[in-house]
């Protein structure tokens, strides 16, 4: 991985496509997802403002289950009379909110943990890749029940638990790739040039080794979003009555036989909502992999 | 080349030596010693986990109105009061001789209910990994005989779909389809096999598809990938086709036996993420498993079975990984017949 | 295959007479790949004729096209590939055949031994059944045993010691000139009239290069093929080939019998690649002639000599127009405007 970005040739004269053409038909696997996740995340947090939804939390006791297209409830109401829409876009907010800042933790703790282990090798280094080897391949999902739960339900523990255990993915990656940037001619020129090593892990070591983790976090944002809503609808993670994808679909489940739309509807916006975080991750790491 | 041959003509070394230099045996033995510190490690981690968090435990279990006597006297009963590495101790000898506790809620001995349950959970494992793994192969097979192709580039997005949905909702889906709107398998329950087989497979069905089609979607495109890189890339793959085999018999007698090594290796990375979704799915169908068990005690605050039902997934989960790696050696020429080491 | 009954009167020994009709014709071949925006000319009008139990060295660096013209020849080029031209085996036209046609002639008529013999065999499989497969796949009713037996029969053939033993281990038990026997072996396997070797010696040290550029030509001998050596080592064109195919930048340069060729080079790219080879007749340490430029580009077609950038006998002709390749003497052909005279190479 060079830090020099392949230069973009200007296309040939004789084409009659623009240059924004021709990206838009080579990269359409990037850029119509990565447009339809900007539209959801958009919806999530600036349609409430501009939709005019009702409050998430407002029962409308004389309004409940109402079905799809119902007047002034697009998406219908839930058991409790409250607009669907509404709590599917605030708990959009929410998922999205707890997936950054878990991500942010990961990446940050993550990131240094294994930049120094990968730069500083030996015994440092043979210890925190073992713990990472072991840490990959636990069994986190139970472990992040029981710390959640100790925790006790809160937006914040939601994102400390799940920012934890996003650790060790993270280091991993970021050991693996310093390791590479190590043996590189102007890493071994800045350490014989009398750098402190710390001067070289910030200023050589760190900006090469940040645009993969990004690249790995947009994959990691779909997979905490998953693990947030899989809390929440274990009852460990985001409390009612605030709204959150997983706690909508786990009330959905409770009226399963009676009003399946509870469950479809939040369960589909999560999925699609993954889905497009999964496509957009797998394209930019594809153009990672070819330069 | 030749004299290195010969001398397997020269007096053999005794049978336990030659036992001892086998490289399958030798292996397994290192992958043997190097799974004790591990599990070590991992049950250190799991035990700091649960003791080292933040709030007095006892007087969240016995909630506002109790008195400081009980409040000490469950701490002891927990063993609160001894520093941790005495308690990490204790629990370590004990639970080396098979015992992880007592429930603080009825008094039953862990290991026991551990035990009592235990197979539900590991049939529900294998049962998926074995449909996940021959599905993937079958899927990403036909895939990678036309990358690109319609059947390519459904399953593709099948595989997609799969890797982005939540274990649980895929399992509240394959409910509201096959149970509740079909009517064709139950909901929940479970059916010992003992009692009557078909009545088991009835209530394993829908468990069993929840809980292996996120991972099939994992290993089919990570081995539809494999299959397409190495067959633009290996060689041998060239000399196969130079043969006269057709695509099939490239794809499937080369190009898979070569790729299932990577498979495996993928198989012991998802058992983790596999044994946190039992939690889920035998709460959502109601299998009596320890996934299930774990969600009750979290609930009650089951300290010991917390701990106990945990600490058994853990080396569930080291275990398995121990037997991807022996299934490697064992199917690896390159270690099984290793001549020099 | 009845259609080679008319060609080859039996298996096994030559017919003499069978020599007037070559084993493989090539006639304007030519290789574009495509992908995406990207256009490469890898071969353009390859033009070539082996008889039977003749061997034709095609010589060239890397890049020159000789490997990507070889696999066209047996077919194995990905769906990028675009051939055109005329590709007869055994009199048989065999471009253009839908693939299942084509791949039971693969292996069976023609054979092909790649470079590295550590990567081209297949390393979970034992070798007997490697070699067994080939048999397998064109001879139907042999059974499994029977095919593991002509391998053993195979390996000693190739002169692998302990063939009985070697046909149940893995290629990782063997070394580097023990595999390249065993795809020799496999190559075999069917008794094919063509057999391409591309740089089949040059992953192997010199002695066991050697050994297999000999145990192949007694093989050819032995089994009456004819061979298409594809080699960057001039060496070895000159002392197994008969007949020799110098190809640069995708063209054929220069084409000729191999006393011929070297006796009297007429295209000074040829003469460059002589120069290159370094000489005991030489003072120690001098300088080896090398033309410092470019490599040439293949992403459009040739409208001027590709080797003009470098030549130095370069003219404003050379730059104009791409020279084709013709005989301009008895069974020797060079595409060039200004070869080199008769009496500067005779020496």
């Amino acid at each position: 991985m060079t830090a020099v970005p392949e230069l973009v040739l200007a296309p040939t004269a004789t084409r009659r496509p623009s240059a924004f053409g021709t990206w838009l038909r080579l990269n359409r696997d990037l850029w119509i997802p990565g447009v339809l996740l900007a539209l959801v995340i958009l919806a999530c947090f600036l349609g409430p403002l501009v939709l005019h939804v009702t409050d998430p939390l407002a029962q409308d006791l004389e309004s409940v289950n109402l079905p799809l297209f119902s007047p002034s409830y697009p998406l219908g109401t839930d058991d409790l009379g409250r607009d669907t829409l509404s709590r599917l876009l605030y708990g959009g907010r929410t998922s999205i909110e707890i997936a950054l800042a878990a991500n942010v933790l990961g990446l940050f703790f993550g990131g240094v943990i294994g930049i120094i282990s990968g730069y500083r090798g030996g015994l440092t280094d043979t210890l925190i890749a073992r713990g990472i080897d072991v840490l990959v391949a636990f069994p986190s999902l139970v472990l992040l029940l029981v710390v959640a739960s100790y925790l006790g339900p809160s937006e914040l523990n939601v994102i400390l638990a799940i920012g934890f255990f996003s650790i060790p993915a993270y280091a991993r990656l970021a050991r693996a790739a310093t390791m590479r940037l190590r043996g590189l001619t102007y890493v071994t020129a800045a350490q014989l040039g009398g750098q402190k090593d710390t001067v070289v892990m910030t200023r050589h070591i760190f900006p090469n080794v940040l645009p993969q983790l990004l690249t790995y976090s947009i994959l990691h944002i779909g997979i905490v979003i998953v693990i947030e809503a899989s809390l929440s609808f274990l009852g460990v993670g985001v409390p009612p009555p605030t709204p959150s994808w997983g706690t909508m679909i786990s009330n959905g489940q409770l009226y399963l036989t009676t009003n399946p739309l509870l469950l479809l509807v939040p369960s589909a916006a999560l999925v699609i909502t993954v889905l497009l975080f999964n496509t957009v991750g797998d394209a930019v790491r594809e153009r990672w992999a070819k330069s | 080349m030749a004299t290195a041959y010969l001398n397997t003509t020269a007096p053999r070394p005794n049978v336990f030596v030659a036992f001892v230099r086998h490289p399958v045996v030798r292996v397994i033995g290192i992958r043997l010693l190097q799974a004790i510190p591990i599990l070590l490690i991992a049950t250190f981690i799991t035990f700091a986990l649960l003791n080292l968090l933040p709030g007095s435990t006892a007087s969240a279990l016995l909630g506002d109105g109790a008195s400081a006597e009980q409040i000490k006297a469950l701490e002891i009963k927990l063993h609160l009061d001894q520093p941790f590495w005495e308690r990490y101790w204790t629990w370590l000898t004990a639970a080396f001789t098979g015992n992880l506790g007592e429930s603080l809620v009825n008094q039953q001995s862990v290991t026991a209910v551990v035990l009592d349950r235990l197979h539900v959970s590991l049939s529900l494992i294998f049962l998926s990994i074995t449909l996940a793994v021959s599905g993937a192969i079958v899927f990403a097979t036909v895939s990678a005989k036309k990358p690109g192709g319609v059947i390519d580039r459904i399953f593709t997005f099948i595989s997609s779909l799969g890797q982005s949905i939540p274990t649980f909702v895929f399992s509240l889906v394959m409910v509201l389809v096959f149970s509740v709107t079909l009517s064709l398998l139950p909901a929940i329950g479970y059916v010992p096999f003992s009692d009557s087989p078909i009545g088991w497979a009835q209530s394993m069905i829908l468990p069993v598809l929840s809980m292996s089609f996120p991972i099939w979607a994992i290993f089919c495109r990570m081995l539809r990938a494999d299959l397409i890189d190495q067959a633009s890339s290996e060689d041998y793959v060239q000399t196969a086709r130079a043969k006269g085999a057709g695509g099939w018999a490239v794809l499937i007698r080369h190009i898979l036996r070569n790729s299932i090594f990577g498979l495996i290796t993928l198989v012991g990375l998802q058992m983790g993420s596999l044994i946190g979704n039992t939690a889920i799915v035998e709460s959502i169908f109601g299998l009596p498993g320890i996934g299930r068990e774990l969600l009750n005690a979290i609930h009650f605050k089951d300290i010991p079975m917390v701990c106990g039902i945990v600490v058994v997934m853990v080396i569930i989960t080291v275990l398995a990984n121990l037997a991807v790696d022996l299934l490697y050696a064992v199917l690896d020429p390159r270690i099984r017949h290793d001549s020099r080491s | 295959m009845t259609t080679r009954t008319t060609v080859v009167a039996s298996e096994g020994a030559p017919d003499p007479m069978a020599t007037t009709a070559p084993v493989l014709e090539v006639e304007h071949l030519r290789v574009v790949f495509r992908q995406g925006e990207k256009t490469t000319y890898a071969v353009n009008d390859v033009s070539l004729s082996v008889p039977l139990g003749r061997t034709l060295a095609v010589i060239g660096e890397s890049g020159s096209g000789k490997s990507v013209m070889s696999r066209a020849l047996m077919g194995l080029l990905p769906t990028t590939a675009t051939i055109t031209g005329s590709v007869r085996l055994l009199g048989q036209e065999i471009l253009g055949l839908p693939e299942n046609d084509l791949r039971q002639r693969r292996g069976k008529d023609m054979a092909m031994i790649f470079q590295d013999p550590t990567r081209s065999l297949n390393p979970t499989m034992k070798i007997g059944t490697q070699i067994a497969e080939n048999i397998r796949i064109h001879e139907k009713d042999v059974s499994r045993k029977e095919a593991i037996a002509r391998a053993v029969e195979l390996l000693r053939v190739v002169r692998v010691p302990a063939p009985d033993r070697r046909v149940e281990e893995y290629p990782h038990q063997l070394s580097g000139g023990m595999r390249q026997r065993v795809m020799i072996a496999i190559a075999l396997a069917c008794q094919p009239k063509l057999l391409i070797a591309d740089e089949a010696t040059t992953a192997l040290d010199v002695t066991t290069q050697a050994q297999v550029m000999d145990l192949l030509l007694d093989l050819q001998q032995q089994f009456g093929m004819s061979m298409i050596l594809i080699s960057h080592d001039m060496g070895i064109a000159a002392t197994y080939a008969d007949d020799v195919a110098v190809m640069y930048a995708g063209d054929v340069v220069e084409r000729a019998p191999v006393t011929e060729l070297f006796g009297h080079v007429r295209m000074p790219y040829t003469r460059m690649l002589l120069d290159a080879v370094p000489r005991l007749d030489r003072p120690a340490h001098a300088l080896i002639p090398v033309t410092a430029a470019r490599p040439p580009d293949l992403s459009k077609a040739a409208t001027s000599c590709r080797f003009a950038a470098r030549c130095p006998r370069v003219q404003d002709d050379c730059l104009q127009t791409h020279p084709p390749l013709e005989e301009h003497e008895d069974k020797h052909a060079w595409a060039c405007f200004h070869p080199i005279p008769l009496e500067r190479t005779s020496a």
